[in-house]
């Protein structure tokens, strides 16, 4: 269940527009689908035909079975070309909603990759999944079922109308002017019938929420001794949902109240109407029977749609997050055109220097962001980053990493100017560990070979045993094919660590950089990864952000940030001496409240 | 079999409104067949009548058309009506049961199972039994009704017809939904699984979007993600199509058996054994007669999947044992100090998460717990609680005169001397006037106020418009996490307990928050025993001990000053950035 808001009807508009583009994608089987769809209803007519035609002779003309038969036989062949047609025609369309379904997800995938990490973050991890997991699911019977029966709303009254005019055309008057009182009372009461029907499903998310929401926080409940009081608040609280939400399923159901009835008068006046004129011998009995065999078949699809309503809202609602992120305008779309003249290779053989200069970047909307950057890195030794949160240490490692395309051209490495075409090169010099890595749901050995796809065994062992890995892995139930869970499910906070350390060490890239977890990890780990680190960095560059005085205070350069700016920088000792800003976020937190 | 019956028994309380509704639903289906058969038979009879030259008294039939096509659409409106209260009042009642099952469970039982999978599964299951009634019991009862009924008066006009229907009924309703049912079951475990890889597949390259990009390994992930997504919805289509193909087979079945009895009857008519107005009759009788199965394959399909629901809710219940703890004991609230003797837990066989403790807290004393992670500090906090068994070893409360064994107490006392204030804090989806009731369900607004006052929470509160009725929204999302840890200790100034239990109180809050909560809980130390656990050198700096847990044991018990002197390790423990 959702809480989404319902799209109001200009933005149904839009939406419905949307999903149409993309039903293009399989097209031409939802066509083949509803082709096949209608024509079924085609032989159901042909065959009300030849039922009404065997009754009549039977009942009229003094016909035996025999008689019969000639009639019989098509009428078998027609019901057995229904059935198939039928399954085949459900069958296609169900496989054109899937192939809408992972053409959209797909889509969806390609544009958020495009998007970037910080547009995810900023709607929310977990939405942006549900959209690309059960949003686009929710499509389903939005292509599989709503938009054929739309079809069949039109196309089957149609040709049962072109059927019966040419037989009886008084008949066909009859159900032509009742055809259109029901799309008429539909909108009529469906009006407000639709918003309540809105409230109700909203009422019922509610609900929901509120009864999942107390079972989220029962442990919370045990301890406050609420658990009690909480049951009979359940009770109530249902109680008064089901009071509200029955008076407005009255009214609710009030719109599929006009429709059946009208839908069954009309099939009760077809048939007294006919019985009459059947009477006075103005029309035959074969043509009357077809008339009452078909009366049904004509008001049925318009009475299928109203069952798909929430198929479509659903449909409808899911878009609406789909189009966002899919008319959502790439940052930096020109970037190729900035610095066109650069030269399209970057090489490094080793790094000697790194720097960054006069970098400026801020989130839109947003005030984070780092001013007025210069910094030196030289090619190898350990480099702490320190400040408070939102002091700007991660913006300063997305830019350094090349996730802002933008300002990469502050970037300098061995007197070489980066620019954007040469970001894919220059993540290749870097392994880069974030405080909380992720690993893929697969083998512990595949999230490995993620940075190096050609290590050999040997090379995955040395990797995980500088990271201090290798003796857990060896223990897990299938050593290094060990399938890891999603979100690393399964192994501790500290051994997932120590993969991601491992999977970056394999990379053997010359820069490495990390940002230190900063729960505590049990004090064996800790050191473990901390030599680890410090070994890594004789040979290569780390940058690192630093949480713990450990890690500082073996660094060769402590780099301290304050409000997107460096305001101090030199060895932890000299800093410490100088009883500057490094000195006071040491010392100031054991004097705070003395 | 068991569990449908178990199932059944929750329904009894509102077998009332479930069989009106039941009533209602049927009188709907015959209603509607007896339109289309008394139509064709009017047809018939007047077309009969007609070529005859004979009269007819045709206001009858007519008039019992009319008043057939009024039952059905109102019966209908009342059975839409009836049977939604119906599964209202059963959803209340399942979830009262499921919830007051849940509660009675120690978390062992829970925590074992993971949280998070349990809970997910729960809101699956109580969503999967939400339906149960009007999903697949009402179905059942109608078509166990209504198709003998059908039967028989098909039966008074010929019995051969009667049978073809009866059989095509049991195929229709019966027979092809449990082969489909049985095929879906089969399919329904991968289904469920692919699901579950697509779904990893995709928040691992969301959440890696940037070590991909490092590794270069993009592309490569987002593939993996196109084949999960292709494969589930192979899956998807292997049941839509068996759907497919059931439903063709079913409008086989359902036209075959009116083209049999027409064979069936041509000859009686030819013969004169029959009258022939009952040939029109008795066809659209028979087409109309399989709307009284027209829900059932849905039922049956559900069946499974409300019962597997059904059985993992009751083998929760069934975990419940009858409460043994004899309470011989309670107390008031009064300063009270705390004991720990041997205490020792383990969460597996050999591993110690707390390994022969002792140690002991005076009464008003605050005390600071540290150490790295798996030390034992939440499991001594866990054993705290009660809401964990104790294994080995005594907790006592003391006070000036006495000495009492914690398990003494019953769990509402001990939840009275007691507050936790956990790291998950939870915060309702609720008014704040409602998220403090919780705490302390007497508290008046003003002593609310003047909680939240104490809590530092006073002028957030004061900017907002509808002040403490203000609602917070799930998990406390419009809150930031330095108000609701402020929140939190309101919540525990409401509650006035002896022992304050505070757990990493200013973990992950920026510098401004900290400060806030960090007098909000010296406000809230006052009166009662405080133990804290927290590597916070401001708050550590206000206890009056720390004590310091390695590996489940005791490293070191000291002020803080005492070990910021001696111990350089304990320096790097409580430094963070």
């Amino acid at each position: 269940m959702t809480t989404n808001p319902r799209p109001n009807r200009a933005q149904q508009t839009t939406l419905r527009a949307f999903l149409k583009t993309h039903s293009n994608h399989a097209g031409s089987l939802l066509k083949v689908s509803i082709a096949l769809g209608t024509f079924n209803a085609l032989l159901m007519i042909a065959s009300a035909y030849l039922v009404a035609r065997s009754i009549h002779l039977v009942m009229f003309e003094h016909a035996n079975l025999a008689t019969i038969t000639p009639l019989l036989w098509p009428l078998a062949a027609l019901i057995l070309g229904r059935g198939i047609l039928l399954g085949f025609s459900q069958r296609i369309s169900a496989q054109a909603a899937l192939k809408i379904k992972t053409t959209m997800r797909h889509a969806l995938l390609e544009k958020l990759t495009l998007l970037g990490p910080s547009y995810i973050e900023q709607q929310g991890h977990g939405a942006t999944l549900n959209t690309l997991h059960n949003g686009v699911e929710a499509l389903h019977d939005y292509y599989a079922n709503y938009l054929p029966s739309v079809a069949y709303s039109a196309l089957i009254p149609l040709a049962i109308l072109m059927v019966i005019f040419p037989t009886d055309w008084k008949a066909g008057l009859i159900f032509l002017f009742t055809a259109p009182l029901i799309p008429f009372f539909m909108i009529l009461v469906g009006h407000k019938a639709e918003q309540l029907n809105q409230q109700r499903w909203q009422q019922l998310a509610v609900l929901g929420n509120y009864f999942f929401d107390r079972l989220q926080g029962l442990t919370q409940l045990k301890l406050f001794n609420a658990t009690t009081r909480e049951l009979k608040q359940i009770a109530k609280i249902s109680d008064d949902f089901r009071h509200a939400t029955l008076n407005v399923l009255k009214i609710a159901f009030l719109s599929s109240f006009a429709l059946e009835f009208l839908a069954t008068i009309s099939v009760a006046l077809v048939a007294v109407i006919i019985g009459f004129r059947l009477f006075f011998g103005t029309l035959d009995f074969s043509t009357g029977f077809v008339v009452l065999l078909l009366a049904p078949e004509f008001y049925l699809p318009l009475r299928q749609l109203g069952s798909h309503y929430h198929a479509r809202l659903e449909g409808i609602s899911a878009a609406a997050d789909m189009l966002k992120i899919l008319n959502e305008p790439l940052p930096a779309k020109d970037l190729e055109n900035i610095q066109p003249n650069t030269q399209n290779s970057l090489n490094l053989p080793s790094i000697e220097q790194l720097n960054i200069d006069n970098l400026n970047f801020h989130y839109p909307q947003s005030n984070e962001g780092v001013n007025n950057i210069n910094l030196t890195f030289a090619g190898t030794g350990l480099h702490a980053i320190v400040g408070q949160s939102g002091a700007g240490k991660s913006t300063l490692l997305d830019c350094l990493l090349g996730f802002h395309p933008q300002v990469i051209s502050a970037i300098t490495v061995n007197q070489q100017q980066l620019a954007a075409s040469h970001i894919k090169q220059w993540q290749q010099h870097i392994a880069w560990i974030p405080q909380q890595p992720t690993l893929l749901f697969n083998s512990v050995k595949a999230n490995l070979l993620l940075a190096k796809p050609d290590a050999t065994l040997t090379q995955l062992e040395t990797a995980a045993e500088q990271a201090g890995a290798l003796e857990f892995i060896n223990q897990l139930p299938e050593g290094f094919d060990t399938q890891i869970g999603e979100q690393g499910e399964g192994l501790s906070g500290g051994q997932k660590q120590r993969i991601a350390l491992a999977r970056a060490f394999l990379k053997q890239a010359p820069i490495l950089i990390l940002d230190e977890p900063t729960a505590h990890l049990d004090s064996q780990t800790e050191q473990q990864v901390q030599a680890a680190i410090n070994h890594y960095a004789q040979q290569h560059l780390v940058v690192v952000i630093a949480h713990r005085l450990n890690t500082i205070a073996q660094a060769k350069q402590v780099i301290v940030m304050k409000d997107g700016a460096v305001i101090e920088q030199g060895s932890f000792k000299t800093l410490i001496d100088n009883q500057g800003a490094l000195y006071d976020l040491v010392h100031a937190r054991s004097k705070q409240h003395d | 079999m068991t569990n449908f019956l178990r199932l059944l028994k929750l329904c009894r309380p509102h077998l009332g409104a479930m069989l009106l509704g039941a009533f209602l639903a049927t009188l709907t289906v015959l209603a509607n067949v007896g339109l289309l058969a008394i139509s064709g038979w009017f047809l018939a009879a007047m077309a009969a009548a007609g070529l005859a030259g004979t009269q007819m008294n045709y206001f009858t039939p007519a008039g019992v058309i009319r008043f057939l096509a009024i039952v059905r659409t109102a019966s209908r409106y009342g059975e839409r009506l009836v049977t939604h209260n119906a599964t209202f009042l059963l959803l209340s009642e399942i979830r009262v049961s499921v919830f007051n099952t849940l509660s009675q469970l120690s978390n062992v039982d829970l925590a074992m199972s993971r949280s998070a999978d349990l809970f997910n599964r729960m809101q699956n299951d109580v969503e999967a039994l939400d339906k149960f009634y009007l999903n697949v019991l009402l179905p059942m009862i109608v078509a166990l009704i209504s198709v003998p009924i059908v039967v028989a008066i098909m039966a008074a006009y010929n019995s051969n017809v009667a049978l073809i229907c009866f059989t095509a009924l049991l195929i229709v309703g019966v027979a092809l939904p449990l082969i489909l049912s049985k095929q879906l079951q089969q399919t329904a475990n991968l289904e469920t699984h692919y699901s579950a890889t697509l779904r990893a597949e995709l928040s691992d390259t969301l959440s890696g979007l940037r070590e991909l990009a490092i590794y270069q390994a993009t592309e490569q992930q987002i593939q993996q993600c196109r084949a999960a997504s292709e494969r589930y919805n192979q899956q998807l289509f292997v049941r839509h199509s068996a759907e497919a193909h059931s439903n063709g087979v079913s409008l086989l079945i359902v036209q075959l058996s009116m083209l049999g009895a027409i064979m069936i009857i041509a000859p009686l008519v030819y013969s004169g054994a029959m009258a022939n107005v009952e040939l029109a009759m008795l066809s659209l009788f028979v087409l109309a007669s399989f709307e009284t199965v027209l829900t059932l394959p849905n039922a049956f399909i559900q069946l499974p999947v409300a019962l597997s629901a059904a059985k993992r809710i009751f083998d929760l219940e069934d975990k419940l044992h009858p409460e043994t703890t004899s309470v011989q004991e309670s107390l008031s609230v009064q300063p009270l100090g705390l004991e720990f003797k041997g205490l020792s837990y383990c969460y597996h066989s050999d591993t110690f998460a707390l390994n022969n403790l002792s140690f002991a807290i005076e009464p008003l004393q605050k005390v600071a717990i540290v150490g790295q992670s798996g030390s034992g500090k939440s499991t001594l906090v866990n054993l705290l609680s009660g809401l964990w068994p104790q294994q080995n070893g005594e907790i006592n409360l003391t006070s000036a005169d006495k000495t009492i064994a914690i398990n003494a107490i019953s769990q509402q006392n001990r939840c009275e001397l007691i507050n936790i204030v956990a790291q998950q804090h939870h915060i309702f989806d609720g008014t704040i006037a409602e998220n403090l009731r919780y705490a302390a369900p007497s508290a008046t607004k003003q002593q609310m106020r003047t909680a939240c006052q104490q809590t530092q929470l006073g002028d957030w509160l004061s900017e907002l418009k509808l002040r403490l009725d203000t609602r917070l929204g799930t998990g406390g999302r419009s809150l930031s996490r330095g108000q609701s840890r402020r929140l939190a200790l309101a919540q525990a100034l409401l509650r006035a307990p002896a022992i304050l239990v505070l757990d990493e109180p200013t973990e992950g809050l920026d510098n401004q928050s900290k400060h806030q909560v960090m007098d909000a809980i010296l406000t809230s130390m006052g009166h009662c025993t405080v133990i804290s656990i927290t590597h916070d050198p401001a708050l550590l700096a206000n206890m009056d001990n720390v004590i310091w847990l390695e590996q489940g044991q005791i490293k070191a018990i000291a002020t803080h000053q005492q070990l910021l002197a001696e111990q350089p390790e304990y320096v790097n423990l409580i430094t963070r950035f």
